[in-house]
């Protein structure tokens, strides 16, 4: 291949990428101003935030955490999640199926992945934003109490966000997959709630039932917990964000193959 | 030009296309007619690209479909059925989703945005929401989405089922006016609009063409005075039946 010909294959690429890219921002857009006008999504924000704030605003009084920590920060959000996901982003291709607008994407000369990704990347960026609303309860904890949170870096911070991020990639991605996996919205809703439970707890099954020592282990290693546990000591595990990374990209993919199989079989 | 070779199409057991072949040109409107459950939507499914063929293949302006998927359907505009639009957005909103859709830059989007929007008599409307319009201004609404990215293929599924006698006209009146620069192959049930604005007719039955040439030709074949009974006639010659398992 002539270096002309690698030139010309460059902007090729180059111009397919800046398209698909544009298509992205437009799907984005779309879909969040759905997402805007739509009940669920600012009811699962004002949730979540809730969630995360009631203890740190009376850290003194809350008989059930008179001692609030990172770690149960940490543990805190994984349990929202089950509910902030599924309530947003259940029923996102059903509105599509609904309202007979999946032909008007599918005619669109854009690959599956970026579809998918229209889908995926607003309900993570929605998923960032509230995540970022609730650090300044973060922050403002030390004030507020003279927990262990009070010793927290900037680095402790920084690290667990970073895998709070890759966790709520990973939960969009699944969303999304059960949403144009299975028709309505009760089923998708109710898979994820249970898929992303299980994801949540599955490291206190060997608590509640006696299970040998190895499927122990595999229980713990399969949580979602055990993997953002490093996070809030400060460190960012390789394993630990190939973990939340790995299934994150398969889900995508498989995704994207669901959209090839409706043009097959719809 | 739409070359179609040898079209399968199966849905489980179901046969919706059974080896369809036809060849629709520049310059004029080509129409598919059909009892319903006849085959049509699910052959300009095909042709939009939004169903795979089981076999066979679809060439548009020489690319194949199955070849290069992206860039037949950048040649491509369908207005589908019902004109599903996001009703929440409003007329310039929606016909701006599009073209970012296509790839467009903003500049030349609202050069061509303005241009469709004039030429599609939507200017009254493009800051109202789509969801509080007429079917009339709907259908506009998906045709100038669909004519956006200039297509070299039109695809128009039904288009007029729910317009009233004005509406109606005028429609058939702007499709006319794009078919001399556009290949367009509509999709209709009426016989009396398919005589008065097309050029070539194409019946279908069963999944498969049985009848093709102008609508005069298929009267004379016929031996009826009407398109409408050509169609009854070839309908009832083959059993009425639509499916095929």
């Amino acid at each position: 291949m002539t270096p002309l010909c690698v030139l010309f294959l460059d902007r090729e690429v180059r111009m397919s990428a800046s398209k698909s890219m544009q298509a992205l921002c437009a799907l984005s857009k779309k879909e969040l101003t759905f997402l805007a006008e739509s009940p669920a999504a600012p009811g699962a924000v004002i949730f979540m935030l809730l969630g995360c704030g009631i203890p740190f605003l009376f850290p003194a009084h809350n008989v059930m955490v008179p001692d609030f920590t990172l770690e149960q920060y940490v543990a805190r959000i994984p349990l929202l999640s089950v509910l902030f996901f599924p309530a947003i982003a259940a029923g996102c291709w059903e509105s599509e199926r609904k309202n007979g607008s999946m032909n008007i994407l599918l005619s669109f000369p854009v690959p599956n992945l970026v579809l998918v990704a229209g889908k995926i990347v607003p309900l993570f960026f929605i998923y960032a934003i509230t995540l970022t609303l609730a650090l300044p309860l973060v922050l403002s904890l030390p004030t507020l109490t003279e927990s262990s949170m009070a010793i927290a870096g900037a680095g402790v911070v920084f690290s667990t966000y970073v895998m709070f991020l890759l966790f709520g990639f990973t939960l969009a991605s699944l969303t999304t997959y059960l949403s144009i996996r299975f028709e309505g919205n009760v089923v998708p809703f109710l898979l994820s709630v249970s898929c992303i439970f299980i994801f949540d707890t599955i490291h206190l099954v060997p608590s509640l039932v006696f299970l040998p020592a190895r499927l122990a282990q595999v229980c713990a290693w399969l949580s979602a917990a055990w993997h953002l546990e490093s996070a809030s000591r400060g460190i960012l595990d390789s394993r630990d964000i190939l973990f939340f990374l790995i299934p994150s990209i398969a889900l995508l993919f498989a995704s994207t193959l669901r959209l090839d199989h409706i043009r097959r079989n719809p | 030009m739409v070359k179609v070779e040898h079209i399968t199409k199966s849905f489980g057991t179901v046969l919706a296309l059974d080896d369809l072949s036809f060849v629709a040109s520049d310059g004029g409107i080509t129409a598919i007619a059909g009892a319903n459950g006849a085959g049509k939507t699910t052959m300009l499914k095909v042709l939009s690209g939004i169903l795979i063929p089981s076999s066979g293949t679809v060439s548009i302006d020489g690319v194949v479909t199955g070849d290069n998927p992206l860039r037949a359907r950048a040649l491509t505009g369908t207005v589908f059925e019902g004109a599903p639009l996001y009703p929440s957005m409003t007329v310039a909103e929606y016909l701006s989703f599009v073209a970012a859709m296509h790839g467009i830059p903003k500049k030349a989007a609202n050069e061509r945005i303005q241009n469709l929007v004039d030429s599609c008599n939507l200017s009254t409307v493009t800051k109202r929401i789509i969801g509080n319009l007429s079917r009339g201004f709907r259908q506009r609404t998906a045709l100038a989405a669909a004519l956006i990215h200039n297509p070299s293929l039109l695809i128009l599924d039904e288009p007029t089922s729910a317009l009233d006698p004005v509406e109606l006209s005028s429609f058939w009146e702007l499709l006319r006016s794009f078919a001399t620069d556009h290949t367009i192959v509509v999709s209709t049930h009426s016989m009396q609009e398919i005589e008065a604005n097309s050029a070539l007719v194409f019946m279908m039955a069963g999944g498969r063409i049985i009848e093709s040439g102008t609508a005069r030709e298929l009267c004379e074949r016929n031996g009826a005075s009407t398109l409408n009974d050509a169609f009854m006639r070839l309908v009832s010659r083959q059993g009425g039946t639509h499916e095929r398992e």
